[in-house]
Parts: C-alpha cells; sequence; structure tokens
C-alpha cells in the first residue's frame, strides 16, 4: 500500500510545525523518518492519521483513511508507550483493540507471544517499564497484521537485544510487501534497518531518497590515499583533476573529495608513485544527517565541555571499587528485561520483486 | 457494531466502571434502607412510606448516586483524554462522529442499566423490610422520573468531559453546576424570575413535579442537546 503525504502544513499559534510537507511511503520497504527535536515528525505523523488538524491530505491506497471500512487492517501506529490506561490489562487493552478489527482472540495471544509479553499480559501497564511499554505499544500495532505500519520512536526504551529483534521485525514485515514507516533518533539502527529516507528539519522537507543515495551527498565521503610522497602526489592530482578537493591528512595521506578511487589509482600509476593506501571513506547515516540538518536545528545545544584526562585510579576497564564489573547489575537490582521471545522469520524479498534491502548501507 | 464493541471492552475492562456501578447500587440500597426507618409522623402515628416513594428517594435524594452517575458519565471521554489512548481510538476508528455516538450509546445503555438495577435493589430493600407499604406513585412515573435524573446528570458529565477534556471537571461539573444554579436561582429570584425556568436543572425539577412539564422537558432537553452539540463540534474539530 502507497502511503502519499501532499501539503501537510500544521501551525501552532504562530509556529510553523510542519510546512507544506510532501512525500511517498512505498511498500516493500521500510522507510525511515528523521528529523531533529523538534522538527515536526510527530505532528506529521500525527496529521498524516487524521489525528491532528491541518491542510493538506494523506492518501492510504488513494483514499483518505476515513474512507477505509477498516482503518486497523490499514494501518497499525504505535505514537508513545505510555497510551495505556494504567488499569487496564495488557491483555484487555490488546482484546479491545481486537474488538475494533474483528481480529480472533487467537492472534491477540499470537502477538503477546511473539513480543514476550507472556509474563505480564494480565498485569497492569502502569508498573510496565518504558520498554515494556514500546513492547505492548508494538503489539497493538501489528495486532490487525495492517497493510501500514507507522512508528514514532518504537526503538526509545528498548534493550539491545529487542531493538535487534525489532530491526529484523520491521525488516522482514516490509519484505512481505508492506509499507513501514519508522522515526527514530538511533541513527546506527536506522542505517541498517532503513532501506529508504524522509528527512524534515523544521517542519519542512531536505530529502526524500534511498539511504545510499543520501550517505552519498555527505561532504564526507571522499578517498584516503596514503604515499611516502604525498607532495608529489598532491600536485598530480590538483594538476589531472583540478575540480578534486584535497585535504592533507598528516603524516603522509591526503583526503580527495570528488573523485574515484579508480581515478586516483591511475594518477599515481601514471607518475609512478608508490601508494600505501587507496581506500574509500563513506560518511556514516549520522554524519550525513548532521550535515544536512545542522541548519535546521531548533533547540540546539551547546558547544560540549572538553573531556578532561582521566584521574589515577583503577585500570581502563575495570569499575572503581563497590561498583560491578560492566555488563553486571549492581546487587539488589533485578535482571535486564528479557527480549522478545518471537523469532522473526528470515527476511524474504516478497514474491515477484527484487530485493530492495540494503544491508549496512 | 465494532464501535459499540470497542466501547463496551473498553468499559467493562476498567475496574472503575464496576467498582462505580457497585458503589452506586450500595449507597442507593443503604438510601433505601433508611427511607425505611422514617415511620412515624408528627403526632406519633407511625408512616410506613410507599415502596415506589422508597425507590424515587433512594435515587433522586441521594447525593452521592448523583456523584457517582457524573462519574460514569465522565469516564467515556475522561479516561481517553487522561491517559492519551484517544489517539489509539481514533486511530482505529478515524471518523469521530461514530465515535462519539458509540461513546453516548454506551454511556447511556450503562448509566441506565446501573440505574434500574439500581432501584430494583432499592425496591427489594423497602419491600423486604417494610412490607406491605403499597400506594404512592405510580411505577410508571418512577421509572420515567429516575430515567431522567440518571440521563440528565450522566450527559451533563459527558458533555462537560469532552468540552474540558479534563476528566475531574467531568465529575464534580454536574454538582457545582447544580449548587451554582441553586445560588443563583435563589439569589436572583427577584430581579430574574424567570431564571429558574431557563436552567437545566432547574426545568428538570420542574419537569419531574410535573410543572409545565411541556415547556420544562423543552429547556431540559435544549441544554442537554444543546451542550452535546456544542462537545461533539469541539471533538470533531479539535486536535487528538
Amino acid at each position: 500500500m502507497i502511503v502519499t503525504a501532499s501539503n501537510l502544513h500544521k501551525t501552532f499559534g504562530s509556529t510553523t510545525a510542519v510546512d507544506d510537507l510532501s512525500f511517498q511511503v512505498r511498500p516493500g520497504q521500510v522507510t525511515g523518518f528523521l528529523g531533529p527535536n523538534g522538527s515536526g515528525k510527530s505532528t506529521t505523523l500525527r496529521l498524516m492519521l487524521g489525528l491532528d488538524h491541518g491542510r493538506g491530505m494523506t492518501l492510504w491506497d488513494g483514499k483518505p483513511l476515513r474512507l477505509h471500512r477498516q482503518a486497523p487492517k490499514v494501518v497499525g501506529a504505535h505514537l508513545d508507550a505510555r497510551f495505556f490506561h494504567p488499569n487496564r490489562s495488557a491483555r484487555a487493552h490488546l482484546r479491545m483493540l481486537a474488538a475494533a478489527s474483528r481480529t480472533k482472540r487467537k492472534r491477540v495471544d499470537e502477538v503477546i507471544e511473539l513480543m514476550g509479553l507472556e509474563s505480564v499480559a494480565g498485569k497492569r501497564p502502569k508498573g510496565f517499564s518504558l520498554g515494556m511499554g514500546q513492547r505492548l505499544g508494538l503489539a497493538c500495532a501489528i495486532l490487525a497484521e495492517p497493510q501500514v505500519l507507522l512508528l514514532d520512536e518504537p526503538g526509545n526504551g528498548l534493550d539491545p537485544q529487542s531493538i535487534h529483534w525489532l530491526r529484523d521485525y520491521l525488516k522482514h514485515y516490509a519484505a512481505q510487501g508492506r509499507t513501514v514507516f519508522v522515526s527514530s533518533h538511533l541513527l546506527s539502527e536506522m542505517e541498517i534497518m532503513a532501506d529508504h529516507l524522509v528527512v524534515i528539519a523544521r517542519g519542512r522537507l531536505l530529502a526524500d531518497e534511498s539511504m545510499s543515495e543520501f550517505v552519498d551527498r555527505s561532504a564526507t565521503n571522499h578517498v584516503l590515499v596514503r604515499s611516502p610522497r604525498a607532495a608529489e602526489l598532491e600536485a598530480a592530482i590538483a594538476a589531472e583533476l583540478p575540480t578534486a578537493e584535497i585535504r592533507p591528512e598528516p603524516p603522509d595521506g591526503l583526503a580527495v573529495t570528488g573523485v574515484s578511487t579508480d581515478q586516483l589509482g591511475y594518477i599515481a600509476f601514471q607518475h609512478g608513485l608508490p601508494v600505501a593506501e587507496l581506500t574509500r571513506r563513506t560518511a556514516s547515516l549520522e554524519q550525513a544527517f548532521l550535515e544536512l540538518t545542522r541548519a535546521g536545528e531548533d533547540f540546539r545545544m551547546g558547544e560540549p565541555p572538553a573531556v578532561p584526562a582521566p584521574p589515577a585510579g583503577p585500570r581502563a576497564g575495570q569499575p572503581p571499587t563497590g561498583q560491578p564489573p560492566a555488563g553486571q547489575p549492581p546487587a539488589g537490582q533485578p535482571p535486564a528485561v528479557q527480549p522478545p521471545t518471537g523469532q522473526p522469520p528470515a527476511v524474504q524479498p516478497p514474491a515477484g520483486q527484487p530485493p530492495t534491502g540494503q544491508e549496512g548501507a | 457494531m465494532e464501535q459499540l464493541s470497542y466501547e463496551w471492552r473498553r468499559a467493562r475492562s476498567i475496574r472503575t466502571t464496576w467498582i462505580t456501578s457497585l458503589f452506586i447500587l450500595a449507597s442507593v440500597a443503604a438510601f433505601a434502607y433508611l427511607g425505611t426507618l422514617v415511620t412515624a409522623d408528627m403526632e406519633g402515628a407511625e408512616v410506613l412510606m410507599p415502596s415506589s416513594e422508597v425507590v424515587l428517594q433512594s435515587v433522586l435524594g441521594n447525593p452521592i448516586a448523583l456523584v457517582l452517575l457524573a462519574s460514569l458519565g465522565a469516564m467515556a471521554f475522561g479516561h481517553e483524554y487522561r491517559y492519551g489512548t484517544i489517539r489509539v481510538t481514533l486511530t482505529a476508528f478515524p471518523r469521530r462522529t461514530g465515535v462519539f455516538l458509540a461513546k453516548l450509546t454506551m454511556t447511556l445503555l450503562i448509566v441506565l442499566t446501573v440505574t434500574v438495577v439500581s432501584a430494583a435493589l432499592a425496591y427489594g430493600v423497602a419491600v423486604l423490610v417494610q412490607p406491605g407499604a403499597g400506594g404512592g406513585v405510580p411505577w410508571a412515573d418512577v421509572a420515567w422520573r429516575i430515567a431522567v435524573y440518571a440521563v440528565t446528570f450522566s450527559l451533563l458529565a459527558f458533555s462537560l468531559t469532552v468540552l474540558t477534556r479534563s476528566h475531574p471537571l467531568g465529575i464534580v461539573g454536574p454538582v457545582l453546576l447544580s449548587i451554582l444554579e441553586a445560588a443563583l436561582v435563589a439569589l436572583l429570584h427577584e430581579r430574574a424570575p424567570w431564571l429558574g425556568k431557563a436552567m437545566p436543572l432547574s426545568s428538570m425539577q420542574s419537569w419531574l413535579a410535573g410543572e409545565q412539564p411541556l415547556r420544562s422537558a423543552g429547556v431540559w432537553g435544549a441544554w442537554m442537546v444543546g451542550l452535546l452539540v456544542l462537545g461533539f463540534v469541539l471533538f470533531k474539530r479539535r486536535d487528538a
């Protein structure tokens, strides 16, 4: 199912939260939704679902959501890990939602098991941790097996195992030909998970492209070449490729932007210059994201203070006296919550479609 | 149908609904019992209050039941706004008109059911404590008066909760309104004698007492429908 957001616009008083935003979310891939704090991501998601009123519209397979007979079969949304009645048990909450889509009880038990919520299904969510709340929210989103999953920061509060599980699950979900739109601040996770990105800042669209296109745009992408005759090599490159940007990387390296490794290798060979290393350095999603959104941060933090030199004391990697070793909880604290138990199947591309996933882009 | 089923599950899956309903039953039963204890007139002769009067007074003269009925009325939207679940509900049912109507229907069904059961309980207490006290108000009159009373306070709470998006205000609103209205009518009785006939609760009292029933019912109905329509319009237009 294709989700088309057209000219979404929302103001709060004199503040424009979402400014004429248009994009498409396509099936068969995980689309990441990125933006700095206060950039309008959550407002956009609420506008798409019709929870907030503003200008513009969102079409779900060509129709507004309210015109679909059963909205829960169209979109499963998870917007906040605290949207539960604190005294309604997790199972009762899921059964209530199941009534909205005539989903069978068996499916409720399935998602409880899938999310590893069996031990707390009968408990009231008021005692849930953020991570457990996220799992229950995800269980609600996938309950009716909707065509579109729309998730706002689903990884917040999840432990590493659960995040890993979530990533695999969403990729599997998308690989079945369904649509996944997920906002997250965990850029390292998004880098592995998302195939396509929609990036906004100050409510405006900055990028709507594949992960590889987005990262390739970064100025941080360059080729590193090391040579004992770096000065001669620099002159040769400048002569052969006048548009290339060359920056020395001491002691014997050059960072060259706007060229390929092939071109540099060829120039070095032509001029008979020895090369000790020739590497393409690709920007991470985080670098590309920071470059693109630097100007669009509404709530920018000050420069971080310089990191002080470590005081003389215990050896690096060892905790001070009285502290447990890394990875172990202090005495008296409960062990970490177990990750969801349901294993998502291996990621398979949808039948008849080429694989769109891009591992480790 | 899905919306009603969802609303029914929403209401029955929290203890508050059951506890509030049980407290209504208990308070009505207690007031019925107290009603049967008034057994002597001014001259010391034994007077038995007719069962129908006991039932009527145990609901209409019961301030605890009033607050609890308002609480049942406020729950439909109060909990949703308080805990943010209104977004979950409106994602599942994007058509807000249907959501509003389902909540209204389910609230009225629950309130009327609880009121009928509590009235039956009050009758049981009255018959058990003072058997044979017949006469009094016809049962049909008892039924519609109790229904109007229960609907009035639950609908006021329902509408005030939608208007203010505040659960506590929805519960205490009808009580505050009744105090405010009584004070206003008493204070301005001479300057504005029409005020008592134009206010919602006063007109309800007039209607229940059989004074200008058509006019009183009309004023009461206009207030109830007006508040509901205002709440509905705001519910449709506001962000969830």
